[in-house]
């Protein structure tokens, strides 16, 4: 292992032991590696998007037209200076207009993502199940693809009818209706297992991160014993 | 937490001063804004004055006094202006009592309990008032007629308007109200007489009610006003509210929020104060014989003039009490109507010790198991099972991969999750490398920079292919989705168009950024495009991707990942963390299953308990 | 008017980009550089956010605030890697090796924290919920897809057993669709919101 080696390592066994003191509660080492991530991050990212975005789209352009502005170069620029007028308390309303473009540009893209790429495909994937070629062959129906379709289609309604929050008035209380609430109890199922299959998920990914980090601890420590 | 906390007169907790509900039992704090010792009458009554002719006839029946003044014509249109007090005024003949009312009477008694409360205070300000009393009576004089002035405003505003302008009209150079001057001119001695009853007769009464008012009397000024307009506001709320907006919030500054009106009185208020002369017989009553009757009532029984002056100075400074405290709640609900819709302050919660202890005790146990488990247990060897049919999906499209086919990677993943994404996409990257497929790139955060490096090395791919950084999140997939003709500048230019690519594999670990994918790219390139590699963490999110076919196959997490090397004939990246990781699972399920067996036990122990109590 | 102008902006932006979309042929040019200005934009305000964060641990410092030992903790860290960015290239591989050797170490350590905390949590979960359809589906799914991470029954290799845990691990599917097509309801309906200006999240 050469120098350069065992320093970093032992700033990341620094970095793990400091991360994992939080056990004992929040305190000054956890706090500093805290802050020391964010600071390393954050520094990165500025440099990364600099380099990588802002000098070869926004100034290039501008250096390659010999000091010349169009339009195409120009706007960008308008807009980014507003925006950095957001930094100073009294300009930070500057910045309505840049952003006010990019939450539109974003908000469109949102509209026909989300109907092409997820409402779409998951609603067609529903009713397809129902389709002739799985539910019946030979004219005969097929009891198990059609109880699965109807499993599949009830639950996802039910899942649903969870959100929905329209109540009435009974006697002195606001309270949805019984076809609601059974739905509602029914999503709730749905909801839970779904919640469950994630939560074991995560976990699972939380823990093979921390024994991995473990792993590369116990062979950092166990090269430099034995050299 | 602020100091002034409400105490819930049901359950005896403490509430924010906004809060007109119990926070802890759901009850009305009704007594916050009710008069105190005033039980089942209404707080804001709905007539307007309906107050003003009890205390007024509570004046009337301890003191009687002379006969009444002529009226000025002037005052006759006061009198039509106010024909709710009018009728109440009739109606007074028949109600009238020839005691103190009841209402009046708690009150007094309650601030008679609070006599020792403010005994010092009192009785010190019973000296502040014996050097100040002149000012002081004067003040009040002119803040009772004031007072009135407001009641006729909110009653009918136009009217009053007019009556201002008669009133004007009768003022004279100096802008006295023509009845206050008749008044004056009659009695010129009485506000000097109605100081001598508190200075002369410190009792405890007094001194108590001299008191509770001396130490508001630099806000003497504006108490009154301030004590009048829960009463104006009950009454008519809108033609109340400019007259009352001069005196909101004037406590530092009186005189800058005064009407034209009232700051001419205050002026000939001060006047004359300096010139009035003390005198021995308090005749208060006789002020008030003339303002009764241009308010259209009926003077009632007189009262002996040495005990109604006493009375009547200790009921005005009790009912100028009780005006103040209404008039705090006044502020409070005021406060709470300009609150409204904003967010409460959070409340501090002060951190349980008993979380700290479970954190650190289940925290190092679970430490413990696995690194013991990392050091002395081997490595477990890689048990054959059926593959899920998604993983075998992927194994067949991946097969089917050949030279000169363009396949885009892309890395998507943060480091946090490096390890467990490295160990899937290493053995796949290495089997497409050797089929001769055409591979590049592509990142979508900053920071694969360098997990791309740290994924090649892994992977044993020498040399370490062109990284591509794709800035802007989705707008970046987007564009890179449909810019067909490589055009776009921020699009890096060695990348093909997404259509040219036979497969794109998504090395992911969050769900979000996958759905990015599936929303912004996936829609234009048509189906059968897509491969997916994600943590276990999100294998919930791809399921219903592949069911509707968006998605061709995918592998979630390390034991799926580490049967589609074996299926692809690769070795399985074996992290020694398999034995670790079962353990782990294995403590979280004897969690689940205790935090299910103790909360069962205290539902059954709280249910015995409810059956013996 | 002022107030109008940002409204006139967005809807008017949303609105080109999904005429673009739909006549994507004759608008396709006008898509790239609203795209381009877009991608421009966001980056900017990334950085406008660090600058911000830099800014108010600075004058934490200056001030000498409770805890400006981690703002300068903060600050010359991100001076340094930023430095070392620009000076250096993002792409330098010795640059890109100390980032690395702090990011990687740091992250995976929070994320294995995570897990202890999670595991801790669970302890008192059922007792700060209680009895419900959700918590009680959630216990006993978490329960059989912790048996199922485990790996014993998959290598038990019975075909019966393989289709019920084929089942079992489908099952997520139902609910996982409804809540997609829930939160795919409503950014559509937030989506159309800030198209037709009655959303400003930029600021009124």
């Amino acid at each position: 292992m050469s120098a350069l080696d065992v320093v970093l390592g032992l700033i990341g066994f620094a970095l793990t032991l400091m991360v994992f003191s939080y056990l004992f509660g929040d305190n000054f080492f956890f706090r500093a590696a805290l802050y020391l991530l964010v600071g390393v991050s954050s520094g990165y990212i500025a440099a990364v998007l600099i380099s990588k975005v802002i000098l070869p789209l926004l100034i290039a352009p501008v250096q390659a037209n010999n000091g010349q502005f169009s339009l195409l170069t120009v706007v960008p620029l308008l807009l980014c200076l507003l925006l950095i007028l957001m930094i100073f308390p009294r300009t930070v309303s500057a910045g309505k207009l840049p952003l006010a473009f990019l939450v539109g540009v974003m908000a469109a893209l949102t509209i026909a993502g989300v109907s092409r790429g997820t409402l779409a495909p998951q609603l067609l994937s529903i009713i397809n199940r129902f389709s002739p070629s799985l539910v019946q062959t030979s004219g005969q129906p097929v009891w198990g693809q059609i109880l699965e379709a109807v499993f599949i289609l009830f639950g996802v309604v039910a899942v649903l009818f969870t959100f929905h929050h329209r109540t009435h008035l009974k006697g002195d209380t606001e309270a949805r209706s019984g076809l609601v609430e059974g739905l509602s109890s029914v999503g709730q199922v749905f909801i839970g297992i779904t919640f469950g299959m994630l939560f074991v998920g995560f976990y699972t990914t939380a823990l093979t991160a921390l024994i991995a980090q473990l792993g590369t601890l116990k062979d950092f420590i166990l090269s430099l014993i034995t050299g | 937490m602020t100091a002034d906390m409400i105490v819930c007169p049901h359950c005896g907790k403490e509430n924010f001063p906004q809060v007109t509900r119990c926070v802890h039992c759901g009850k009305e704090l009704e007594e916050l804004f009710k008069i105190e010792g005033v039980e089942g009458t209404t707080p804001m009554p709905s007539e307007e004055g309906s107050e003003l002719p009890e205390i007024l006839k509570s004046f009337r029946e301890e003191e009687r006094k002379a006969p009444e003044p002529t009226e000025p014509p002037s005052t006759t249109e006061e009198q039509e202006d106010t024909p709710a007090l009018i009728e109440d005024d009739e109606q007074s003949p028949q109600k009238e009592e020839p005691e103190v009312p009841e209402w009046l009477a708690r009150i007094r008694a309650r601030a008679a309990q609070e006599t020792d409360a403010t005994g010092d205070l009192a009785s010190r300000a019973g000296t502040m008032d014996q050097v100040q009393s002149g000012e002081k009576h004067a003040e009040i004089d002119k803040e009772f007629t004031s007072w009135i002035e407001r009641l006729r405003e909110s009653k009918q505003r136009e009217v009053l308007q007019s009556a201002r302008k008669a009133s004007e009209e009768g003022e004279n150079a100096e802008g006295v109200p023509e009845w206050l001057q008749k008044i004056r001119e009659m009695h010129p001695e009485v506000e000097g007489e109605e100081t001598q009853p508190i200075e002369s007769e410190p009792s405890e009464e007094s001194s108590l009610s001299e008191g509770a008012a001396v130490p508001d009397v630099h806000e003497s000024k504006e108490a009154s006003r301030e004590e009048t307009q829960p009463l104006e506001e009950a009454t008519a709320p809108t033609p109340v509210s400019e007259a009352a907006q001069p005196e909101e919030g004037t406590l530092a500054e009186p005189q800058e929020e005064l009407t034209e009106e009232q700051r001419g009185e205050q002026l000939e208020t001060q006047a004359v104060s300096e010139t009035k002369k003390p005198t021995q017989e308090p005749k208060a009553p006789e002020i008030l014989e003339p303002i009764i009757e241009e308010l259209g009532m009926q003077p009632e029984v007189s009262v002996p003039p040495e005990e109604s002056e006493t009375a009547e100075e200790q009921s005005v400074a009790q009912d100028l009490l009780l005006l103040r405290s209404q008039k705090e709640r006044a502020e409070v609900l005021r406060n709470l109507i300009a609150e409204e819709g904003k967010a409460f302050p959070p409340a501090h919660k002060p951190k349980s010790p008993h979380k700290s202890w479970y954190r650190l005790v289940v925290g190092l146990f679970l430490l413990a198991a696995l690194i013991g488990t990392l050091l002395f247990v081997p490595p477990p060897t890689l048990k054959e099972s059926a593959a899920p049919a998604h993983v075998i999906a992927l194994q067949e499209v991946l097969q089917t991969l050949g030279s000169g086919d363009k396949v885009l990677v892309v890395l998507d993943y943060q480091p946090a999750t490096s390890r467990e994404l490295e160990s899937m996409a290493a053995p796949v990257l290495q089997f497409i490398a050797e089929r001769g497929v055409d591979w590049q790139l592509l990142v979508t955060q900053p920071s694969g920079l360098w997990l791309a490096q740290e994924l090649a090395s892994t992977a044993g791919i020498t040399p370490i292919p062109e990284v591509n950084y794709l800035p802007g999140g989705g707008l970046g997939v987007f564009a890179l989705a449909i810019d067909q003709n490589k055009s776009l500048p921020l699009l890096p230019t060695s990348l093909s168009a997404l259509s040219d690519y036979r497969a794109i594999l998504l090395l992911e670990d969050s769900g979000s950024q996958f759905q990015v994918w599936m929303e912004q790219a996936a829609p234009w390139l048509g189906k059968a495009r897509f491969l997916v590699l994600i943590a276990s963490q999100d294998a919930a999110v791809v399921l219903p991707y592949y069911d509707s076919g968006q998605v061709s196959g995918y592998a979630a997490g390390t034991q799926e990942g580490a049967l589609t090397a074996k299926s692809l004939g690769q070795q399985p990246l074996q992290l020694p963390h398999e034995r670790a990781l079962q353990v782990g699972l294995i403590t979280m399920m004897v969690i689940l299953i205790l935090a299910m067996i103790t909360k069962a036990e205290a539902d059954a122990s709280e249910r015995r308990r409810e059956k013996n109590a | 008017m002022k107030k109008a102008i940002p409204i006139l902006i967005a809807v008017l932006s949303g609105l080109l980009v999904l005429a673009a979309l739909i006549w994507q042929p004759q608008l396709e040019g006008w898509l790239e550089v609203m795209l381009n200005w877009a991608v421009i934009i966001a980056s900017m305000a990334a950085l406008v956010a660090l600058a911000t964060l830099l800014l108010a641990h600075t004058r934490k410092i200056i001030k000498v605030r409770h805890g400006f030992i981690y703002s300068l903790i903060l600050v010359v860290a991100f001076l340094v890697s930023f430095a070392g960015g620009m000076t250096a290239g993002v792409e330098n591989p010795n640059y890109l090796h100390w980032i690395a050797a702090i990011q990687q170490p740091a992250e995976a350590s929070l994320l294995g924290l995570a897990a202890l905390v999670m595991a801790a949590a669970s302890l008192r979960l059922f007792h700060q919920r209680g009895w419900s359809a959700l918590t009680v589906s959630f216990g006993i799914s978490a329960l059989v897809f912790l048996m199922l991470g485990l790996g014993w029954l998959q290598a038990l290799q019975i075909p019966q057993l393989d289709i019920v845990i084929g089942y079992l691990e489908a099952l997520p599917l139902v609910g996982m669709r409804g809540l997609l097509i829930g939160m795919g309801l409503g950014a559509l309906l937030l989506g159309f919101r800030i198209v037709l200006g009655l959303e400003r999240p930029y600021g009124e």
